[in-house]
């Protein structure tokens, strides 16, 4: 008890049952309280770039981690779990899109459509997020290429669609030209081209490719002339004198 | 406990919210929150109507909140420093009379505003604009409860009043938390999570879920049923009660 402090005798009795009684009942309600609000709220149309920004006083990057965190946990409503596909799928990447606005260099939004929301079992969704990933990559192809190459395995293999594959290759080798991308992202086009069958054009690509002296780590030099060589043996036209790999 | 002396306490705190000119900012602020919500229709493109009533909704529920907080805060921290406390209590007054008589006080003056701020809604959305009004009531009961509490206990207003800032925001925010603590992006096999998650909830026990209360997607879409509004109801009144004992029992003990 502190100097300033009278004994608990001094409490009334009632106040004392007053609390205790308040608070059991505060403790009961919290348990009984049915979940009025279960009906699954829909992703609003989202607000723009410059009202999000003077809603924020300025604090940009905050309120860019803030709606990412808030989108990323929309599937948790009072009482329920969405799944993914309850979204809507347009406005859901409206909102990605809000976010890179005010945090171009979040690559957040980008990994949650590419990894996370293109993961749903809805061909049409899955194709939002990935058109979404590609136009954000054409951006900053050289800093967001991760995600597409991420894309062209989705298209490739979860959607199993290697046209809608070899045309996210095709933006990726055209967009990513930095000397920070590596060289197996730059030539994921033959990749897939090889594995459509589409031999020649593979063999095309990679031949120019290891022509043009682009290429200077021996380890991927090594690799690439196999690839190439088992190509050319797959049509049936090898050439021994050229492009066999060396070591 | 004498209701004659309940009353007296209630009409002098009326009477020093009459004379601190409350009604004159209420209606400066009403003529903030209709400029904000013809600012929010003027730049949507569509659905200008619900713009406008959304946002003056909303930043109406705010304002008032952090007006009257600060409002009960400060007036019973200055009655405490000015030993107008002391005085009261002097004369024929219970602790219990003086604490009821203020909490009666200021639970008319939010009544009060309540009612005013409401006005623009219930002119565009009758029944909506009813159930809203009388919601913010509740919750702003509860919110002046909270301040006169804090006040009362702490008797530090830079205390008191960051207390009650996170009381608010946390009691808005918990049934969101909750959900999120144990939600899918969560790995819950981490003990670290779990005793997060374990804590979240535990609070969400013991604090008033205001996001409940005062919803401006009311006044748009679907009303609260009748049972929603009971338990709005039944969720004040425990908790002011609550926080009305817990200020009590720290009145009682303090020595003059």
């Amino acid at each position: 008890m502190r100097p300033q402090e009278r004994s608990l005798k001094f409490v009334p009795a009632s106040v004392f049952a007053i609390l205790l009684l308040s608070f059991a009942a505060q403790i009961g309600l919290h348990w009984q309280q049915p979940n009025s609000a279960i009906a699954a709220r829909q992703l609003p149309t989202p607000l723009p770039a410059e009202l999000l920004r003077a809603a924020s006083f300025g604090e940009d990057l905050a309120a860019a981690k803030l709606l990412m965190l808030w989108l990323q946990n929309f599937d948790n409503q009072p009482g329920l779990s969405l799944p993914f596909s309850a979204l809507d799928y347009t406005n859901l990447a409206a909102w990605l899109k809000r976010v890179l606005e005010l945090d171009p260099q979040a690559q957040y939004p980008l990994l949650a459509a590419s990894r996370v929301y293109s993961e749903v079992p809805d061909l049409e969704k899955q194709q939002l997020m990935l058109d979404f990933v590609e136009d954000e990559f054409k951006r900053d192809p050289n800093r967001r290429w991760p995600w597409m190459a991420h894309v062209v395995y989705v298209a490739k293999h979860r959607m199993k669609n290697p046209q809608l594959a070899l045309h996210y290759a095709r933006s990726l080798s055209a967009h990513a030209v930095g000397p920070e991308v590596p060289h197996w992202a730059k030539q994921m086009e033959i990749f897939v081209l090889e594995d459509m069958g589409e031999l020649e054009s593979a063999k095309v690509l990679l031949g120019g490719l290891l022509d043009s002296g682009k290429i200077t780590d021996p380890n991927e030099q090594w690799f690439l002339s196999n690839r190439l060589a088992e190509i050319n043996r797959r049509v049936g036209r090898i050439d021994p004198t050229k492009n066999e790999p060396k070591r | 406990m004498k209701i004659s002396s309940t009353l007296a306490v209630t009409a002098f705190t009326w009477l020093e919210i009459k004379r601190a000119r409350l009604r004159w900012f209420a209606l400066a602020v009403l003529a903030l929150g209709c400029c904000i919500g013809e600012f929010a229709a003027t730049i949507a493109i569509t659905e200008t109507a619900q713009h406008r009533l959304v946002f003056y909704a909303a930043s109406m529920r705010l304002v008032t909140v952090f007006v009257m907080a600060l409002f009960v805060a400060t007036s019973v921290m200055r009655e405490i420093n000015d030993k107008g406390l002391e005085l009261a209590l002097s004369r024929p007054i219970s602790r219990g009379d003086w604490y009821l008589g203020k909490l009666l006080g200021y639970a008319a003056a939010v009544a009060s505003m309540a009612i005013l701020i409401s006005i623009p809604v219930i002119i565009q959305v009758p029944l909506a604009g009813l159930v809203w009004c009388f919601s913010l009531m509740l919750e702003l009961a509860i919110v002046i409860a909270a301040a006169l509490a804090f006040a009362v206990t702490l008797r530090q207003i830079t205390i008191a009043l960051s207390l009650l800032a996170g009381f608010y925001i946390l009691s808005r925010g918990i049934a969101g938390l909750a959900l999120i603590s144990r939600g899918s992006t969560v790995d819950l096999t981490l003990a670290s999570n779990q005793v997060v998650a374990w804590m979240v909830e535990a609070l969400a026990f013991v604090l008033p879920d205001l996001s409940r209360f005062t919803r401006a997607d009311w006044l748009i879409g679907e009303l609260p049923n009748q049972l929603d509004i009971a338990l709005l109801a039944g969720q004040s009144f425990v908790y002011v009660s609550f926080l009305a004992a817990l200020g009590l029992f720290d009145l009682y003990r303090r020595e003059f």
